[in-house]
């Protein structure tokens, strides 16, 4: 008996437990090894794909016959990258998911390209991304542009800033805020994540910002990364159930806030953040406040659970609060 | 049919070639494809259900098997849905010894594992498998399952171009 008559279930069985450079070596065996690994739903669920920076697309390699899910692009500069993203994807129309763009310079209308090519996108990132409005098309319909994605339930933005600063030094504008105004008033989004950083958050209009917010009609869980400036001035989501922020440090006369979200917010973490609220006597107004004022049901900080399932899981913070 | 009584009454089994075996019943029931025929047994019980006939399955890997179910027969068996998600590369001792036979006696208790519905031990074998695949390269991977390379030069140059950006996150 040979490996190779064994049933091709068991053969895909084995290559399932190799790993990426193993399984390429694989594919290189036989062709019926071959055609086992490229036929197989079983592997690459991630994928990853890079653009080569020549605008060559003929040089282009063709996408595996595998149902693809999870897919990372990086590098669209040029309308003809999307034109053929957009062809490639054409067979993959309903099983593609996930979507994350990094380093993205493209107007929208290549992206709209790009999406419409699928059916049920569910995921969308956008890591270091820049979208322009294509100039070439009737003013008046731009400005009111948004992407049409009716399956879309989780949006997230990262953005680097060195990477960008000297363009957006030139632009005076934030990309992320163009990101997000192509997605005003969306219906659809249950989770929201975005990354600030220094610099981005200079031009970062926070009235604008929670506006935005507030115009997702269906967001439940938000997330707030590298926050390290007040960003959170003005009302916003008042039926946010989960919300997620790093690294905090200016907080102060802007925990009230919170208050706007005691009805629907169930689930707090804070990761990374200058409070300490297991520093009792340092933060006890931020303690106090978060376990008297707000009706949570979980609160994090690090990962520790203080509140779990509404009851207050912390020993110290519980004697705390007895003994006030 | 009562699985969980405390005694563990004999079960014999026959193998394609004819050899009859004795097990227990508690180890037999580690194969998911032998637990399905005596669910459905019915009147008369396991004590006279006589020996189960097993066509795909030769006298020596049935001997392997048999050593294999006997050795776990009570350690709890996880269903193949855990196995699916299994990344630990921990083995037990006794397994990896175990595992220690010349390829053809590997395929055959590979067949027979999948035949009979041992997740467990389909794992561990197809496992042992990857492990020889792992770390080397085409040429050697040939040599070693002996494989005859049915590319021509030019068709494997295109198919190593078409997957040499296969990077998994």
């Amino acid at each position: 008996m040979s490996i190779n008559n064994l049933p091709t279930g068991i053969l895909e069985h084995i290559f399932s437990y190799l790993d990426n450079q193993s399984m390429q070596d694989a594919i290189s065996v036989c062709k019926l090894w071959e055609q086992i690994i490229g036929n197989s739903s079983k592997f690459m669920k991630k994928f990853k794909f890079q653009l080569p920076s020549s605008t060559n697309c003929q040089e282009i390699v063709k996408f595996p016959k595998i149902p693809l899910k999870n897919i990372r692009i990086k590098h669209i500069k040029d309308p003809l990258h999307a034109e053929f993203i957009a062809d490639a994807f054409k067979d993959y129309k309903s099983t593609i998911e996930s979507l994350e763009f990094s380093h993205l310079h493209a107007d929208n209308k290549m992206l709209t390209n790009i999406f419409n090519s699928i059916d049920n996108l569910k995921e969308l990132s956008f890591n270091c991304a820049i979208i322009n409005l294509n100039t070439s098309g009737t003013g008046d319909d731009d400005k009111n542009f948004r992407f049409n994605l009716p399956n879309l339930r989780s949006l997230s933005i990262y953005t680097n800033f060195c990477v960008n600063a000297c363009r957006w030094q030139a632009m005076k504008e934030d990309p992320a805020e163009k990101i997000l105004s192509y997605f005003w008033n969306n219906q659809t989004i249950e989770t929201f994540s975005i990354q600030f950083y220094g610099g981005h958050a200079y031009y970062f209009n926070t009235r604008i910002f929670c506006a935005f917010l507030n115009s997702l009609k269906n967001l439940k869980h938000l997330i707030l990364l590298s926050c390290n400036k007040s960003l959170i001035e003005f009302p916003f989501s008042l039926g946010l159930q989960k919300l997620e922020i790093d690294s905090l440090y200016y907080f102060d006369g802007h925990i009230e806030l919170l208050l706007y979200l005691k009805d629907s917010l169930k689930e707090l973490r804070l990761v990374q953040t200058t409070y300490n609220p297991r520093n009792y006597k340092k933060e006890k107004p931020l303690i106090k406040f978060i376990i008297d004022k707000l009706n949570l049901e979980n609160f994090y900080v690090e990962d520790i659970p203080i509140i779990l399932n509404g009851k207050i899981q912390d020993a110290a913070v519980k004697d705390f609060i007895v003994n006030e | 049919m009562d699985i969980d009584r405390p005694s563990d009454p004999q079960v014999s089994v026959v193998s394609s070639d004819g050899t009859m075996f004795h097990t227990t019943l508690k180890s037999i029931l580690l194969s998911g494809t032998i637990k399905d025929m005596i669910e459905h047994i019915g009147e008369g019980g396991v004590e006279n259900m006589g020996a189960i006939p097993l066509q795909n399955v030769d006298s020596k890997t049935l001997e392997i098997v048999i050593k294999w179910i006997e050795h776990h027969k009570d350690n709890i068996q996880p269903t193949s849905e855990e196995i699916k998600d299994k990344t630990a590369d921990f083995i037990d001792p006794w397994d990896e010894n175990f595992l220690e036979m010349d390829l053809d006696k590997l395929y055959n208790l590979i067949t027979a594992a999948n035949y009979l519905n041992i997740p467990q031990l389909l794992w561990l074998s197809t496992r042992k498998i990857a492990m020889l695949i792992k770390n080397r390269t085409p040429q050697e991977i040939r040599s070693l399952f002996n494989i005859e390379d049915d590319w021509t030069p030019q068709e494997i140059e295109a198919v190593q171009k078409e997957n040499q950006w296969c990077e998994e996150k």
